[in-house]
């Protein structure tokens, strides 16, 4: 079972960076990076399978991307079972401070609650809130606001 | 010798001559007593002079401090013009001089304030004041004296102020108090928040909070303004926290696995908070007995429940909701129940704050790309809003109810947040603190 999970899993992230951003400029020249990191590795986690999560204004719905990362963030957490996470729900600066951090709390309990559903013992996961604190663009645009509605799940071993 | 003689007569005269006069004032004033109505639209600023105070013992430098902060006080309200000319009628030698009320008439100042510094040791000062509406020649309300350390002349300056303000505006006072608020400092998405102290208008600065790792947001002072409650990351996530501003000691309130509190505030007697508690998916409001540490829930809907406050008498509490869609006001009884929607305006309606007396309700307002500060009535009615800018928000009140604090963000990636003041009538918008966010404004300092 966990062998299918994980096969599915880096079938899934081939297609992601086929489709998307499989080769990295690096000083003008190209490099292979992501198929070569092994997926028991942190860095699998973070850079081939994603830590972001993005959202609609004023929303908690976990869009079809965001559910397809969430898969393949639980398939991980089951085989590398010695990481704990902690996922931080964000809000763009557009609403209140106090209605800000409950929303960026909403986004992390309803990313929690997928990994949950997934099959992560929650007991691994924690979560919090920034709210419009610190913002990952700071562009008064939606460009930026875009980037800021957001969680991200941070690994960390005990 | 003769007019030395005179001097002195006149000298040991006059106080008696003063006292009767303000026993008399009463009676002998003639019409309407010099007084602004506020409550009017635009104000034409009554013309108030200022002469320096007397030194009487070597104390010029406080004597000059002293005018210029009850000066900064009195203009700062939009509603007295000051007229400080130094020409030879603002000359003023001895306190108990008579007033030649016509020098005073010809530069046309309605009202007049002469005060006198005197030290009766080497910490302790005394600084006396009488206020006069020059043309009906009449002194309004007793002359009155404070005593205080040296260091404590900005406070005494205050409470001159207020008394000054109050006995010409019929309003309670509000300079002789402070705010709380959150400093900022550095790049936007990363900015450092420290816990600040200040007086009403600025000075005295002192930093409450110097961990400087973790973040801390929106300070609520208790009633009889020796504590704050905030909300703070040091635990990794939102918690509130009670601070004691004279040790500096705190304690963390909620300290539930698995939970986040924020957006707390006192009940008017001190015994009880209200904040939000978020479990899971959901925010709602809860009550904490400070003593007791036992706690009730208020709320219990599936919608984000926040930014409760309580009404003067206790027994209300205004939050917001977005229950119905959009972020909206409701008022509930303090002890949880049928809540009622106040706010049907078009957008979105936050961070309600009951005035300290009576029943008007301060929110953010949210509509069309804007946002504002404003009032309304806690029956929803009277709606009007004071500010429009690309981000306000989180209004505070004066300790008389005249006067709305707030932050104001500047966008872009630059944009930094300042604190701002404007008068309940919309009039006297006006910064008061760079780089600073979520005020909360003492009440009177006793």
């Amino acid at each position: 079972m966990k062998f299918f999970f994980k096969v599915i899993c880096i079938i899934m992230s081939v297609l992601t960076f086929a489709c998307t951003n499989d080769i990295k400029e690096t000083n003008g020249k190209p490099s292979m990076i992501n198929s070569l990191i092994d997926f028991g590795e942190a860095e699998y986690f973070t850079g081939v399978i994603g830590q972001t999560i993005l959202f609609d204004i004023d929303n908690t719905d976990l869009n079809e991307s965001a559910r397809y990362i969430l898969t393949s963030q639980a398939v991980w957490l089951i085989e590398n079972n010695k990481y704990k996470i902690i996922i931080n729900g964000y809000t763009d600066e557009l609403g209140t401070r106090g209605y800000n951090l409950a929303l960026g709390a909403k986004r992390s309990a309803a990313v929690r609650d997928f990994l949950v559903l997934n099959g992560v013992d929650e007991v691994r996961i924690k979560t919090s809130t920034f709210g419009k604190e610190r913002p990952l663009k700071i562009c008064s645009s939606e460009k930026c606001y875009s980037a800021n509605r957001r969680t991200v799940t941070t690994i960390h071993r005990n | 010798m003769k007019k030395l003689f005179c001097n002195s007569l006149i000298s040991k005269i006059m106080p008696l001559i003063l006292a009767l006069s303000i026993s008399l004032c009463g009676s002998l004033a003639v019409g309407k007593p010099l007084k602004i109505e506020i409550n009017k639209g635009i104000i034409e600023p009554l013309p108030l002079a200022l002469p320096s105070f007397v030194a009487e013992n070597n104390l010029s430098e406080i004597a000059e401090n002293l005018t210029s902060v009850i000066i900064g006080d009195l203009q700062g309200t939009g509603l007295f013009k000051i007229i400080e000319d130094r020409t030879l009628i603002f000359e003023i030698t001895n306190f108990n001089n008579p007033i030649r009320f016509s020098d005073w008439k010809t530069i046309n100042s309605q009202a007049l304030l002469v005060g006198a510094v005197s030290s009766n040791g080497t910490t302790n000062i005394t600084v006396k004041f009488r206020l006069f509406d020059v043309f009906s020649e009449t002194q309004i309300g007793n002359g009155l004296k404070f005593s205080g350390p040296k260091k404590g002349w900005r406070r005494i300056a205050h409470k001159i102020a207020d008394e000054v303000y109050s006995r010409l505006t019929g309003e309670q006072k509000y300079f002789d108090s402070r705010v709380a608020f959150v400093a900022q400092e550095g790049p936007k998405n990363n900015l450092k928040k420290r816990l600040v102290l200040m007086d009403y208008d600025g000075a005295n600065q002192v930093f409450l909070t110097n961990e400087e790792n973790f973040l801390v947001l929106a300070p609520r002072f208790s009633p009889n303004g020796n504590k704050l409650l905030f909300t703070s990351y040091e635990s990794g996530s939102p918690q509130i926290y009670l601070l004691d501003i004279r040790s500096r000691t705190k304690i963390i309130l909620q300290e539930k696995p698995g939970t986040m509190s924020f957006s707390s505030s006192f009940s008017p007697n001190g015994e009880d908070i209200v904040f939000s508690l978020s479990t899971g998916t959901n925010t709602d409001i809860y009550k904490l007995n400070v003593a007791s540490n036992s706690r009730s829930r208020l709320t219990s809907s599936v919608a984000i429940d926040t930014a409760p406050s309580f009404s003067p008498d206790g027994s209300k509490v205004v939050f917001e909701s977005d229950r119905s869609g959009t972020q909206q006001l409701y008022i509930m009884p303090s002890n949880g129940g049928n809540a009622k929607r106040i706010s049907f305006g078009k957008g979105s309606y936050g961070t309600p704050f009951w005035a300290p007396k009576g029943n008007l309700i301060a929110f953010t307002k949210q509509s069309e790309g804007f946002f504002h500060i404003g009032t309304m009535t806690s029956e929803g009615l009277e709606e009007t809003l004071l500010t429009t800018s690309f981000l306000d928000e989180g209004p505070t009140w004066s300790p008389n109810g005249r006067v709305i604090m707030f932050t104001r963000e500047i966008s872009g990636s630059g944009g930094s947040s300042t604190l701002y003041s404007v008068d309940i009538t919309g009039q006297n918008l006006k910064p008061v603190r760079a780089n600073s966010s979520d005020p909360s404004w003492s009440k009177l300092l006793n």
